[in-house]
């Protein structure tokens, strides 16, 4: 419900249409990382044992980032494993959100970004490469 | 003979007045000539001039005119005996009689008066009683005919001249048809002729006609008419005027009226003059048709009038018939304009909107008569609830007239100590010890109308059903109650528990809104010992204060929504609520005071050099003044910067000290202390923290002056509307961000499937909503689909 106030800078969520389990989130990328002022589309999809099992979130809008494959998929600890239905959409997204400016690159999705990590500047041209080509 | 006595007989055979003005012989030239010769030898014209003319007026007064109305005299007694069609015939040939011979013997004497009037003008004769020097003789007659037959009036005199003009108009309507008088009588009493009702063979018309001609040229003649009919025959128009506007008027709204009635008039009473005025040989063309003007004008006037009058009456028809009415209503403020009935028809209204009231309590009253179980009622009624559903103020509206004891009728029926029936509280299972009691339902009850076991019962029922929720209404009650407690801000509440332990009977205890109100009433007792307890520590512990200070403790829980402003107090006002604070919070442990700074009383006791005021004000006019003492000069900016109050409020608030003259406007925007060496001395005493209405500062001196504002310190209803649709501009800027681009009725959708408990908003109010966030360049409409701007 808070959520979809849009009350946190740089994270909302609303559902997609009348059906309560498919919402779209957006995340802004936070300031000082190499996402800052980029936003991100996500789908966020509940299963019906919502809260006790974890949704499956995706990012729409292309995405590169260590920890997030070609199709979106997101490898994150706590949409996995360390899942608790003490979570709702609002930490889900600030997990995200946070992840985006510290990759996890010990388990890359995308090894290209997890070499370039270190070299923001090259970096970056990659991520807007990938991000104009979503926009288009 | 002698030659005098010859002269004297020459004289009087000229002159009558020694053989009561026989029959005249008529006089040629010549002899004439002899008979001015003789009376110029004598020296006698004066004499004898004025001995005829004593002589005339002696026998209009003993003679023409007692014999004239003994015709009057014999009518009135002989029409007790008759019928109504000969005491006509009989009239019109009794006036007819009557003005023969007055006017006969008016001829006879006219030569008489000539034959003075000519003495008069050969030599130069004084006349007694003779007006201007331009009338002649003979004006002189009929002025004292006037005279002298109105000063022997008999009573009833004009009864036969009306009876005589009335059958005269009937005659002139029927003969130009211009009424609708009598359609009855068109089919059923054909063999009778309708102007005189006489039978068609003896049809007296011609007779009545021609006597009426008769009539009316003989009092013209002698200049009688407008004193003996004058009055009959605008009297009979005006009633026939009045007659007609009232059948075009009747239950007919939906045409204009006034056009053709206007042109109806003009006709009419053009054609009724001519008719009566047509034989008048006198006047010239001009004279008459200016008369003519001034008549049909009165007319007008007069027809205005009725109808105007008969609108009104027929008001609370008209409005009910709306818009069909709308010409009567279009024709009505015409005539308003026209006529100064605009207080009868204030009074009309007033009346209408009572019936309607009373129409209403009557259908509750007689319905519940024809049907106690009340279904009747409830299908009956429904449009009116309908209505009054959709009217914001009905409820507060119920809620005030419920608890004001003025309104002896609803609160006496608050007293009435019955549990108040709502169609949400009902029970299913009926009350088995009664069964005997039981009746079914009417058989025409639709059966959309569920069966209940027990209905409203009376008029607070009623009233408080409309709105099919009783929380509604205590909610409403809570606001007022809020403010009535603030406002007064004793802490005397006696009353309204009173009320409030009324309405708990009537609502139930457990109803929630009830409990908050509870709450506020009891928060007023609370903060009453709150406040002696600190103050008697305070008085034990021997701390000094600059002044003392009480406080209004409301659980803001319970309480509805204050308005919001701010406002910086004075630091040793703020000292002093701190330690008021503290002492609170030593007392009640972990809770501490949030305080409302604009919100409380002051009462203050300022010196001037000559003079000390003693006022109650508001805080914010208490804190405005207290920095003049400090320092005589402020600008408007300065001092809002300091006291936090925005500038337009702040101008509003100096604006009471100037009222009180301590405060003027020295140059724009900077104000200054009106007599800048007096040393202001302010004495607080702060009664702080306790919202309540600013309207209710008290002025304790005569030279105190009220405060023009009066408003609540509740939010207003618009107000908190803004709020709730700002919380669904949060959510509509959450579905935006998310789903790019959204319908209006996609947003209204999910808005009603997500928020729909909360806010209520109708798919115009949010298209109007969204139109504002438009043009606040918030929002993008394109292809019909909302999209927040790109940043």
């Amino acid at each position: 419900m808070k959520l979809m106030m849009s009350k946190d800078e740089g994270i909302s969520a609303f559902p997609e249409s009348d059906n309560l389990f498919k919402w779209v989130g957006t995340i802004t990328g936070a300031n000082g990382t190499v996402y800052e002022k980029l936003s991100f589309k996500l789908s966020l999809e509940f299963p019906s044992s919502y809260p006790y099992s974890a949704p499956t979130v995706k990012f729409t809008t292309p995405c590169f980032h260590p920890n997030v494959d070609f199709k979106g998929n997101i490898c994150l600890d706590i949409l996995k494993e360390k899942w608790s239905a003490s979570y709702d959409i609002r930490a889900v997204l600030l997990s995200i959100q946070s992840l985006l400016g510290e990759p996890n690159n010990e388990s890359p999705l995308n090894v290209l970004a997890a070499e370039t990590w270190s070299n923001q500047t090259v970096f970056k041209k990659h991520l807007m490469a990938h991000y104009e080509k979503g926009k288009n | 003979m002698d030659n005098e006595e010859v002269q004297w007989m020459i004289i009087t055979k000229a002159f009558g007045f020694t053989d009561k003005f026989p029959k005249v012989t008529p006089y040629s030239h010549e002899e004439w000539i002899s008979v001015i010769s003789v009376l110029q030898e004598v020296e006698l014209e004066e004499i004898i001039v004025n001995l005829t003319l004593d002589a005339i007026w002696n026998k209009l007064r003993k003679e023409i005119c007692p014999k004239f109305w003994s015709h009057f005299k014999s009518h009135s007694t002989k029409v007790k005996e008759a019928n109504e069609k000969e005491t006509i015939v009989d009239a019109v040939s009794n006036l007819v009689q009557a003005l023969k011979e007055l006017h006969l013997e008016i001829l006879n004497l006219i030569p008489y008066v000539e034959r003075c009037q000519k003495v008069c003008e050969v030599s130069n004769v004084v006349v007694e009683g003779k007006l201007g020097n331009d009338d002649n003789l003979l004006s002189l007659l009929k002025l004292h005919l006037q005279a002298t037959l109105y000063s022997q009036l008999p009573p009833l005199a004009f009864k036969l001249v009306k009876e005589v003009y009335s059958a005269a108009f009937k005659l002139f309507s029927h003969k130009k048809g211009h009424f609708h008088l009598d359609n009855v009588e068109n089919t059923e009493f054909q063999s009778i002729c309708r102007s005189c009702s006489f039978s068609n063979e003896d049809c007296q018309c011609s007779l009545i006609s021609q006597a009426f001609d008769v009539i009316n040229g003989i009092l013209q003649e002698l200049e009688l008419l407008e004193r003996m009919a004058g009055n009959i025959i605008e009297d009979l128009l005006l009633m026939a005027i009045e007659d007609h506007v009232a059948v075009i008027c009747k239950d007919s709204f939906d045409k204009h009226r006034i056009q053709s009635l206007e042109n109806w008039v003009e006709k009419v009473s053009t054609e009724w003059l001519e008719f009566i005025y047509s034989t008048n040989p006198g006047s010239s063309q001009d004279q008459k048709s200016s008369f003519k003007k001034g008549k049909i004008e009165m007319y007008k006037s007069a027809m205005y009038h009725k109808y105007t009058s008969t609108r009104i009456k027929q008001l609370f028809n008209i409005v009910i018939e709306y818009p069909d009415s709308q010409p009567a209503l279009e024709d009505l403020r015409e005539c308003l304009e026209k006529t100064d009935l605009r207080d009868t028809l204030v009074k009309s209204l007033k009346q209408a909107i009572k019936d309607i009231l009373h129409a209403y309590i009557s259908a509750i009253k007689g319905l519940r008569v024809l049907d106690p179980k009340g279904i009747l009622l409830e299908l009956v009624s429904e449009p009116i609830r309908q209505y009054l559903r959709g009217r914001s103020d009905f409820v507060r509206y119920i809620a005030i007239i419920l608890t004001d004891s003025s309104c002896s009728e609803l609160s006496d029926e608050l007293v009435v100590a019955a549990p108040l029936v709502l169609d949400d509280s009902y029970s299913e299972i009926e009350d088995m010890n009664n069964w005997e009691a039981w009746t079914p339902d009417p058989m025409h009850a639709q059966s959309s109308v569920k069966s209940k076991s027990q209905r409203t019962a009376d008029i607070i029922s009623m009233l408080v059903n409309i709105y099919g929720s009783k929380t509604i209404f205590i909610n409403e009650y809570g606001t007022i109650l809020a403010d009535r407690i603030l406002s007064q801000f004793s802490y005397d509440t006696e009353r309204e528990i009173m009320y409030l332990e009324h309405l708990k009977v009537r609502f139930g205890e457990s109803l929630s809104p009830l409990h908050k109100c509870e709450v506020m009433v009891k928060d007023v007792a609370d903060s009453k010992r709150i406040n002696a307890t600190i103050q008697s520590a305070e008085q034990n512990s021997h701390v000094r204060h600059k002044f003392p200070i009480s406080a209004m403790i409301l659980s803001s829980q319970f309480w509805p929504t204050f308005k919001e402003q701010s406002l910086q107090l004075p630091d040793e006002v703020l000292k002093e609520m701190e330690i008021y604070t503290e002492a609170y919070q030593s007392m009640k442990g972990n809770r501490t005071l949030n305080w409302k700074p604009h919100l409380g009383q002051v009462e203050l006791e300022i010196e001037l050099k000559n003079r000390t005021l003693h006022l109650v004000v508001t805080p914010t006019k208490a804190t405005i003044i207290h920095h003049f003492e400090k320092k005589p000069k402020w600008a408007l900016e300065d001092l809002s910067k300091v006291t936090l109050i925005p500038k337009g409020i702040l101008r509003q608030k100096i604006a009471f000290w100037q009222a009180q003259g301590l405060v003027q406007e020295a140059e724009q925007d900077v104000f200054a202390l009106v007599e800048d060496d007096d040393v202001l001395e302010s004495r607080n005493s702060y009664l702080g923290g306790a919202p309540y209405s600013s309207s209710q500062d008290v002025p304790l001196s005569a030279s105190a002056c009220l405060e023009d504002e009066a408003e609540s310190v509740m939010a207003s209803a618009q107000d908190q509307r803004q709020e709730e649709l700002q919380v669904l501009w949060s959510y509509i800027v959450g579905m935006l961000t998310n789903l790019e681009s959204v319908s209006l009725e996609r947003i209204h959708a999910m808005l009603k499937m997500f928020i729909q408990d909360t806010v209520e908003c109708s798919l115009e109010e949010l298209r109007a909503f969204l139109e504002m966030k438009m043009r606040q360049h918030q929002i993008i409409l394109s292809n019909g689909m909302y999209r927040l701007p790109k940043n």
